[in-house]
């Protein structure tokens, strides 16, 4: 990829985490993932209903595998349908479940702490709970696929406060799925089949709304996620286009990325090494490019350091873009 | 005469779709038999919208991209046969996939039969020529018939073979020397390579023409002579009498009434020649335009004839579906419609996966021990359960009466499954088991309404398994 230099932004690519495997290193559908201490990220795989092997990965971004936890069920600890990953202060780390509509919490290593959520409409009950994002106090909201809404909760899951109903008007929604918080402790929500972003205040009040519907740069269709750097620049995953836009804190279109996974992963290159057939299936390929490209990216996250992380869902891996914040390009004519 | 339009209708439903619940066909009765036909084939003049697949995909990611494993492609298809509003375009993607019969077996890429099951659904209601000259470029039949080994110099006549014999005009109607030159006129149709599976899943085939590869001498077909390339043969293909005759009696066979197996449609007359000529010489006037055709068919006299009602055996596909839309499970996305899909390979039409080019023996082939069994406990297991909404709005509907006599209670079930028609004989059993279990009443009290909803449930479960359910 060739650096990106967008209205004083300057964006690498970094690299590559991921292949597909049904269980340790790898992941299968990743849905979403949690940047937590030392560069440690949880991935939430999704898998399907026949492979049964929904489970959470536990990796650094360099792409060492710690382990991974979680299994097909409904009991403690297992997943039917796991979709959205997020931890706390003390790096516990809770999972939302969207067909048994709960929150399953367990310790950093894995270790099944406990669970709560109750199936239905009510205020602090879940129907399809998609995203789930701590704010600095410890609360948590999450957003609600069928009931359109978004809720706050105590890290215990006490309902502190709720808005949003099915609609298209400010503040409504339609299946609403990844969900941030900025700087400011203000809430952004991708409100998947309006085809837009909504931002609120920490109490549910409307502030505004970005992206419109369509394919071309800046327009979304079903965004999956939202993430704000420490900018306050604003990055979607463009679920249904493929792509990931970014968009400065007053929703002006800043730049689009397609996926850029020229070089293989680690976990890749030493599997494909690993396997001489592969390696000449490739070489018979004329055009790579496929393989770099996003293919339903699902979710996104921004490290500390400026690193923003894309679940890359369909094709089993997180694309790695930097942010450069000492960047100085060099002589042009060098 | 209102009974008698909602069984007309009912029929239209059947064959053009998955059938339909009572409340579905008395909306439809209101708009008309002409109407519902014009809807049906011209969704898209109507406002009906094609089934939005983001949901499914949301929470079924491994639809997507089904790879190796076929199952969660004939689980995304059965989503789409359940819930699409456009029902006669998946009906004829599973026509086109008879016919043009290609199988996950050999591809192993499951991902390649989704993209040509999309192919059909987007164009098979189109122009037939157009829809040949993209079968021959699909990649999963290029693989599946050979056509990446047909080369010049060494020609490889397997989808030359079959173009003729299976995709359209049936054996009898060509020489070997046809075979062997229409072969030659396709060297140099192949695919490119993909992408390898791993590391990060699969990549897609796609068309290309190497002109180097292909043999650019003349030939003759058919008592043409030419330098001809594939498109070629196809126009000319398409342009052969026998060619309208067969895709008619596919069209006859598939949608009107059952007919004998393919194979035997060289020495076994149609069952309704006449009927065969109407559709042929419809699909030749409207220049092979397939809507047209259709058009034709559901109006035409031929097809609302009672003596062609209930005269198919329901393939799988069409059994599940259509018990899945009048019992309303599956809906929206939740566990299980993996299974669903599935079930289809239970009752021996694998999806995505058919035995041979030349696809399924239908009609009574259908019914084997074991997939009667099957099919009969997979219906009667759903219309049993009350708990789900479908069967639930029967319970309501015939809760509107009081007390029932036994042949009102049969009679109102069997309206109530989507005008289903029980034989006589039958009609008199389950009218004497309805005699055995007492008095019909709907009751007051809870525990007397869940017996009530008890018996409605047995009611449907005997009326699924009798011999006429399997009939469409």
């Amino acid at each position: 990829m060739q650096t990106v230099t967008v209205r004083g932004r300057v964006y690498n690519y970094s690299h590559t985490i991921g292949i597909n495997t049904l269980s340790g290193r790898g992941f299968r559908y990743p849905a979403d993932l949690a940047i937590g201490k030392d560069g440690v990220i949880y991935v939430v795989n999704q898998t399907d209903e026949f492979q049964k092997c929904q489970r959470i990965t536990i990796a650094t971004m360099d792409e060492d595998y710690l382990g991974e936890f979680g299994g097909y069920g409904e009991g403690d600890g297992e997943f039917v349908w796991p979709v959205a990953v997020a931890l706390d202060d003390d790096d516990r780390v809770y999972v939302v479940d969207e067909w048994l509509c709960r929150v399953s919490v367990f310790d950093k290593d894995g270790t099944f702490i406990t669970k709560w959520g109750t199936p239905g409409k009510e205020k602090g009950e879940l129907n399809s709970p998609g995203g789930l994002v701590f704010d600095r106090d410890g609360h948590f909201y999450v957003t609600e696929e069928l009931n359109h809404r978004v809720q706050k909760f105590t890290k215990d899951g006490d309902y502190v406060l709720g808005w949003g109903s099915e609609g298209e008007a400010e503040g409504e929604f339609r299946r609403p799925w990844g969900i941030s918080i900025d700087n400011d402790g203000d809430v952004y929500v991708a409100d998947w089949h309006n085809d837009r972003i909504q931002k609120f205040n920490p109490n549910g009040d409307y502030i505004m709304s970005f992206g419109t519907s369509g394919e071309g740069p800046g327009e979304i269709k079903h965004p999956s996620d939202v993430a704000v750097d420490s900018d306050g620049d604003v990055y979607v995953t463009d679920w249904w286009n493929h792509k990931l836009e970014v968009y400065d804190s007053s929703g002006v279109h800043i730049a689009s990325f397609r996926g850029d996974a020229e070089r293989l992963s680690k976990w890749a290159r030493e599997f494909v090494d690993a396997n001489p057939d592969y390696i000449k299936a490739r070489l018979r390929v004329k055009n790579h490019e496929p393989e770099w490209r996003f293919n339903r990216p699902c979710a996104v996250q921004i490290s500390d350091d400026g690193k923003v992380l894309v679940a890359d869902n369909q094709r089993a891996r997180i694309q790695v873009y930097q942010k450069e914040y000492d960047w100085v390009d060099p002589q042009f004519n060098l | 005469m209102v009974d008698k339009d909602i069984e007309l209708m009912a029929h239209l439903m059947r064959r053009a779709g998955f059938g339909a619940p009572i409340m579905e066909l008395e909306a439809r009765l209101v708009k008309g038999h002409e109407a519902t036909v014009d809807e049906l084939v011209y969704p898209e003049e109507h406002g009906i919208p094609p089934i939005d697949e983001s949901i499914i995909f949301r929470h079924n990611p491994g639809f997507e991209i089904p790879g190796g494993l076929p199952h969660n492609g004939q689980g995304h298809w059965m989503y789409r046969l359940i819930n699409t509003p456009r029902p006669l375009e998946e009906k004829m993607a599973l026509f086109w996939h008879q016919i043009f019969a290609t199988g996950h077996s050999k591809l192993d890429n499951c991902n390649q039969m989704q993209a040509q099951i999309s192919m059909f659904r987007q164009h098979g209601m189109g122009n037939y020529r157009d829809l040949l000259l993209r079968l021959a470029k699909d990649p999963a039949m290029i693989f599946w018939l050979d056509n990446n080994d047909n080369h010049k110099d060494t020609p490889n006549e397997n989808w030359g073979r079959e173009l003729l014999e299976l995709f359209s005009m049936g054996q009898g109607n060509y020489t070997e020397q046809d075979v062997k030159e229409c072969s030659r006129a396709f060297t140099g149709w192949t695919i490119a390579p993909k992408l390898p599976r791993m590391p990060y899943l699969r990549h897609l085939w796609e068309f290309e023409y190497r002109p180097e590869d292909h043999d650019d001498g003349e030939k003759q077909f058919l008592g043409h002579r030419g330098r001809f390339n594939g498109e070629d043969i196809i126009d000319i293909v398409v342009r052969q009498p026998a060619t309208a005759r067969f895709m008619a009696r596919h069209l006859y066979n598939f949608f009107v009434a059952d007919e004998v197996q393919v194979p035997s449609w060289l020495d076994k007359a149609p069952r309704d020649p006449m009927a065969i000529n109407r559709i042929a010489a419809t699909f030749v006037d409207s220049g092979y335009d397939i809507r047209s055709t259709l058009s034709m068919l559901f109006k035409a006299d031929f097809f609302k004839d009672p003596s062609v009602r209930f005269a198919k055996v329901k393939s799988p596909a069409e059994v599940i579906a259509g018990t899945m839309r009048l019992v309303r499970d599956h809906q929206s996305p939740k566990p299980g419609i993996g299974l669903i899909g599935m079930e289809t390979a239970y009752q021996g039409q694998s999806l995505l996966d058919p035995p041979s080019v030349e696809g399924w023996h239908t009609g009574h082939e259908w019914l084997d021990t074991g997939a009667l069994v099957r099919r009969i406990n997979f219906v009667a297991d759903r219309v049993g359960d009350v708990s789900l909404e479908g069967v639930n709005d029967i319970i309501q509907r015939l809760s509107v009466k009081d007390s029932f006599t036994a042949e009102e209670f049969v009679d109102g079930c069997a309206h109530l499954m989507g005008a289903v028609h029980v034989h006589d004989d039958t009609r008199r059993q389950l009218i004497a088991h309805t005699e055995v279990g007492g008095a019909v009443k709907r009751g007051v009290s809870e525990e007397e309404r869940t017996a009530f909803a008890r018996r409605v449930g047995e009611m449907l479960r005997l009326i699924a398994s009798s011999p006429e359910y399997q009939f469409g």
